[in-house]
């Protein structure tokens, strides 16, 4: 699980999940879990971007290490899955 | 200096009238797509839901067009509308109005997918406060705007101008609202010559419908080109149901037919899905002529065997009982069936059955092993497996597709 740096670019972040093999999954810390790879799911997060607590207090979980490697640039800090 | 030298003032009172008259927002982007300014207070949210909808592609993808006006959509129903600028001393820019829904409808749409979705209250009521907060405009208001823009931005007559319209779906462009009404007359007559290739039951109607499903979306009571659009194939369901009718096919199985694909129609998202599942339906009734023809060749022996088939596919159906049935031995009535039909008694049961499967699957919520079990096909394995072979995919892929599922 990692975790975003908060100036982070949405955008390029975004581009980045597009061109992950591997399901990438957004959880919020209240409960949520949001497929990156699903439309709607990317929409949601993109909403989510105006609540910097909800944002910052989520982690990113990636299915595939590669894919892990290809969002490097975003992470702040990583924990060991749960 | 003049008003015709005037472009950022012109530009700043359409920003005035843009967000006063619609409570639209204004955006100015760099020709590479980098955000310059806009007066959004959710800037960070909408500049994403603007790349999320290929609408930030699309716009860089322009940057060497002339100035003209292009609408952007997405899945959400979101509208944007955008021209470059490009004056002299004046860095090359496009902006973008937006973004707006074409009605309130499709915010119901998202608050059902929402319920289906593993998130939490709170953050539904999030998102869905956010989505409400955006104003509505129709397309021709955003007609109107996009003259208006292009007329402060270029300061040119905007009588026959042209609008880009940007399909994310197919990244396709078409053009709309040019001066062209529509011509009904000429519409009229493509609907009757596809109707008759219905009623007699020929495959080859491709060219009609490739002139058809350019036929303007306009004029369908519709707030949205996919609701007009919708409108307009429903109406050709019921015609084509008709049309069928008058080639042979009996009224139930027309009726059916239709009622799956109304179904059908209602679940899809998009223009490109409808075009398709337009094109699906004539192929079925078609193909439902051609057979019912078929069938008027064949014996009456043979067709009450038919018409036997499909009143009991609920039932198990044996060649012993069949044969007895219809007053004749198993050996006559197969060899019979089979050089009438030239399709093996058991297949045609089968095939009949995999066709009721597909209306099932399509129109109730019936559980894969339930339309198993229903159809006489024994176990959930065995069904899945014939109808894959039969129709290149699984049940559930096609419930899938049936449901308008492609998005996600």
């Amino acid at each position: 699980m990692i975790k975003f740096r908060e100036d982070v670019n949405l955008i390029q972040f975004l581009r980045e999940v597009e061109l992950c093999d591997g399901e990438v999954e957004f959880y919020s810390g209240q409960g949520d879990i949001l497929n990156l790879k699903s439309v709607l799911s990317r929409y949601l997060f993109a909403a989510l971007t105006g609540k910097k607590n909800l944002l910052s207090g989520g982690w990113i979980r990636c299915e595939k290490p590669e894919d892990r490697k290809r969002l490097d640039q975003f992470i702040k800090e990583e924990k060991e899955d749960e | 200096m003049s008003v015709q030298d005037c472009v950022e003032e012109r530009l700043l009172v359409y920003l005035g009238i843009a967000y006063h008259g619609y409570g639209l927002w204004t955006w100015y982007f760099s020709e590479e797509g980098e955000l310059y300014y806009t007066n959004c207070p959710h800037e960070k949210e909408l500049q994403t839901f603007f790349y999320l909808g290929k609408c930030l592609d699309y716009a860089v993808s322009q940057k060497d067009q002339p100035e003209i006006p292009f609408l952007m959509s997405d899945s959400l129903g979101l509208v944007w509308l955008g021209e470059y600028v490009a004056h002299p001393g004046m860095e090359r820019r496009f902006m973008v109005v937006g973004p707006a829904f074409q009605d309130r409808s499709s915010i119901f749409g998202i608050s059902d997918e929402l319920a289906r979705m593993n998130i939490t209250q709170n953050l539904q009521r999030e998102y869905l406060g956010m989505l409400r907060e955006l104003p509505v405009v129709s397309l021709q208001q955003f007609h109107s705007l996009a003259k208006s823009l292009h007329y402060v931005n270029c300061f040119v007559d905007t009588g026959n101008l042209e609008i880009k319209l940007q399909n994310f779906e197919t990244d396709k462009e078409r053009k709309v609202w040019g001066s062209k009404p529509v011509d009904y007359e000429q519409a009229n007559h493509r609907e009757k010559m596809l109707l008759q290739f219905v009623r007699d039951g020929n495959p080859g109607y491709g060219d009609v419908f490739d002139i058809f499903s350019r036929f303007e979306e306009e004029g369908y009571h519709g707030q949205s080109p996919v609701r007009n659009v919708k409108n307009r194939t429903l109406i050709f369901a019921d015609q084509c149901a008709h049309a069928a009718m008058d080639g042979g096919v009996p009224v139930n199985t027309a009726k059916e037919i239709e009622k799956e694909f109304i179904g059908r129609i209602e679940r899809q998202r998009t223009v490109t899905a409808l075009t398709n599942l337009c094109r699906e339906m004539i192929d079925t009734f078609i193909s439902q002529v051609a057979r019912h023809q078929t069938d008027m060749e064949m014996s009456k022996t043979v067709r009450e065997c038919c018409t036997y088939i499909k009143s009991h596919l609920s039932e198990p159906l044996t060649l012993k009982g069949l044969a007895r049935q219809m007053g004749y031995t198993e050996y006559y009535l197969t060899r019979k069936f089979q050089k009438e039909t030239g399709t093996k008694l058991l297949d045609y049961i089968k095939e009949t059955r995999l066709d009721y499967a597909r209306i099932l699957l399509s129109t109730t919520n019936l559980s894969i092993q339930q339309i198993s079990e229903k159809l006489q096909f024994g176990t959930r394995n065995y069904f899945t497996r014939i109808f894959k072979e039969y129709m290149g995919i699984s049940p559930m892929e096609y419930r899938r597709r049936a449901w308008g599922g492609q998005e996600e």
